[in-house]
This record gives C-alpha cells, sequence and structure tokens, in this order.
C-alpha cells in the first residue's frame, strides 16, 4: 500500500468500517510510515477535541411549555400577509372615513340648513371615498369567516 | 412501548402517548439543534418546532423509517433553515460565543480561570471551524460525532447512500485537521 492509498481511507479506517484484510493492509502501513502515523495521530487528536465542546442542560420543563407554546399558536394564528395588507388597508380606509365624516358634520353643524343642503354640500372626491368605504363591511365580513372556519 | 405504537395511540388522540414521545426524545433532539445554533433559546425552541410538526403531520406520519430519523431529519432542517434566516439577518453566533452568553462551562472551570479562558478560546475555535463546513458535512460531523449515530442511521436521515456518508466524513475530516491541527499540536 501507498500513501496515497492510506490517505484516502484514513477516515473509515479510523472509523472501523473497512474489512478485516483492508484494516490489516492499512495498520501495515501505518507501522511503517512515519508521515502516515503522524497524519493519523493528528487527525485523531482534533476528532477527540471536538467533545470539549460544552453539552447544555436540558431545558426545565420541555413539555409544558411546548404545550403553552402549542395552545398559543392554536388560539392565535398568525395573519398571512395578504390578510395583514387588506387588514391595514380597512384601518386606513376606516380611518380616512372618520376624518372625512368628522370634518362634515362640522361643516354640516355650521352650514347645513335643509337635506338637500347636505347632499350638494358634498365635494364629488368625497362622495367617492364614502362609497369606497362601503366595501370596509365586505372585508370585516371575510374576516370573521377566516376566524370561525379554524 | 414502541414509537410506532405510540404514534398510533397519538393518532388516536391519546395525549398521553405524545407526551411519552417528547419525553423520551426531546433531550437528544435539543442537543441536535443546540450543536447548530450554539445558543440555548434557539436550540429550544427549534426542537419545540420539531415537536409541533410531528404532532401536525400525525395524521399523515407512515412508519416508513424510525421515528428517531423522522425526528432528525426536522431538526437538520429547521436548524439549517434559522441558520440561514441568521445569514440573512447579519446574525453573528461567534459574537454571542464571545460574549459568553450562550455557552456553559464545566464547574471546575470556574474554579480555575486561566483554563477557563483557555477552554473557551478552543471552544470557539472548534465552533467557528464546525460552522465553516458546506451544510452536508457539517451534518454529518454533528450526526455521527455528536449524536453517535452509525453511517447507516445518517444516510437514512440525509436520504443519501452511505457511501455518500463516508466521503462527507472524510471531507469534514481532512477540513477540521487542517483547521484545528495547530490546537493538538499545543497539546504535544
Ligand atoms: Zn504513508
Amino acid at each position: 500500500m501507498n500513501c496515497a492509498t492510506f490517505r484516502k481511507q484514513f477516515s473509515v479506517f479510523q472509523d472501523n468500517r473497512l474489512s478485516s484484510d483492508q484494516m490489516n493492509d492499512m495498520a501495515l502501513h501505518l507501522q511503517s510510515c512515519a508521515d502516515c502515523r503522524k497524519f493519523t495521530e493528528a487527525s485523531e487528536a482534533v476528532w477527540e477535541l471536538l467533545t470539549i465542546l460544552p453539552k447544555p442542560k436540558l431545558p426545565p420543563f420541555f413539555y409544558t411549555r411546548l404545550k403553552a407554546r402549542m395552545e398559543a399558536d392554536h388560539q392565535a394564528k398568525p395573519l398571512s400577509w395578504i390578510q395583514r395588507a387588506v387588514l391595514s388597508a380597512m384601518v386606513t380606509a376606516v380611518l380616512t372615513l372618520g376624518i372625512i365624516l368628522g370634518s362634515m358634520a362640522g361643516r354640516f353643524s355650521r352650514a347645513a340648513k335643509s337635506e338637500n343642503d347636505l347632499f350638494y354640500g358634498l365635494p364629488l372626491e368625497e362622495i367617492n371615498v364614502l362609497s369606497e368605504s362601503a366595501y370596509a363591511s365586505d372585508y370585516f365580513e371575510f374576516f370573521s369567516q377566516e376566524g370561525g372556519a379554524e | 412501548m414502541q414509537d410506532a405504537e405510540l404514534m398510533e395511540r397519538v393518532k388516536a388522540g391519546d395525549e398521553s402517548a405524545f407526551k411519552m414521545i417528547v419525553d423520551r426524545h426531546h433531550r437528544a433532539i435539543y442537543h441536535l439543534c443546540y450543536r447548530y445554533l450554539e445558543k440555548r433559546e434557539d436550540a429550544e425552541e427549534v426542537a419545540q418546532d420539531v415537536f409541533i410538526r410531528l404532532y401536525r403531520s400525525v395524521d399523515t406520519y407512515q412508519p416508513f423509517a424510525k421515528l428517531t430519523t423522522f425526528l432528525y431529519r426536522i431538526a437538520v432542517n429547521l436548524s439549517l433553515n434559522r441558520i440561514r434566516d441568521r445569514k440573512r439577518k447579519r446574525w453573528i453566533s461567534l459574537e454571542m460565543l464571545r460574549q459568553n452568553k450562550g455557552m456553559e462551562f464545566e464547574a471546575s472551570s470556574r474554579d480555575h480561570p486561566d483554563f477557563a479562558l483557555e477552554l473557551k478560546e478552543k471552544q470557539i475555535q472548534i465552533c467557528r471551524a464546525i460552522e465553516s463546513l458546506p451544510e452536508n458535512q457539517k451534518t454529518a460531523v454533528i450526526l455521527y460525532r455528536f449524536q453517535e449515530l452509525s453511517y447507516e442511521e445518517i444516510a437514512e436521515v440525509m436520504d443519501c447512500s452511505v457511501s455518500a456518508v463516508e466521503a462527507r466524513l472524510h471531507r469534514a475530516k481532512l477540513s477540521l485537521k487542517k483547521k484545528l491541527n495547530h490546537l493538538v499540536d499545543d497539546l504535544k
């Protein structure tokens, strides 16, 4: 056996995974070759050294904490990104609606005299926002269905 | 009771059977995750994730292999995912080690600060060397050296041939020897 063959098989030799004939050949080479002996010793020493890594203590009450997390996960199913995007759009729409209604209420209390005045007093873009906000109730329904289906 | 039998009972809604499975395997799974993540909180969270996955897949679970193979496979994948997440978030776990937040030391080291410092420095270098291995080699080393699985069991967990495991361990040993040789030279 030459050094190249020995080096190619050193790992499985170290792990005792060769046939007994092959193990003998490797051992014979090791006896006669100082270089491969040095190489093998160093490799084994490094392999041994890995065991100085600390083993942490087990966390206490692993099962109890696992169950608590499973129950919490079950109760609070996280929203998907689509649901989050729709929810934030909805919040924005509701806030916008609130601001518009607030400013309208202020304006109406000062200026509105009759129902006709109320309608014609509204600028066109505010009427558009009002009609968009009507979709908000559909979104609410969508979420309550999602929650209920769980 | 065998794992397969316990899994049947979990499937039938027996929670105590699930507890028995967790009690039986959480130690090995936690240590496996810890070896990848080197941080206790992360290791516990990922170990919990492993059992949550198991619980959720109980209806479709087929006893094609040992339950441990199934658990190890999930644990390896989730740990590697967590490491990839950290890299995306530019997490440097070695900083944690340097600050001594993630590692525990033997009681005896506390009585000898110089020795403890030297030991800690060595541990950091070993962690760095293992961390630097390609994922396949790292997994082979962790499963073989630290979890003490056989080549055949590792092949099952990694879904590869035994000769692939041999090749991965061979390359990993050469790489670790190159990176850590100076530490064993110091001992001579
Ligand atoms: Zn030689």
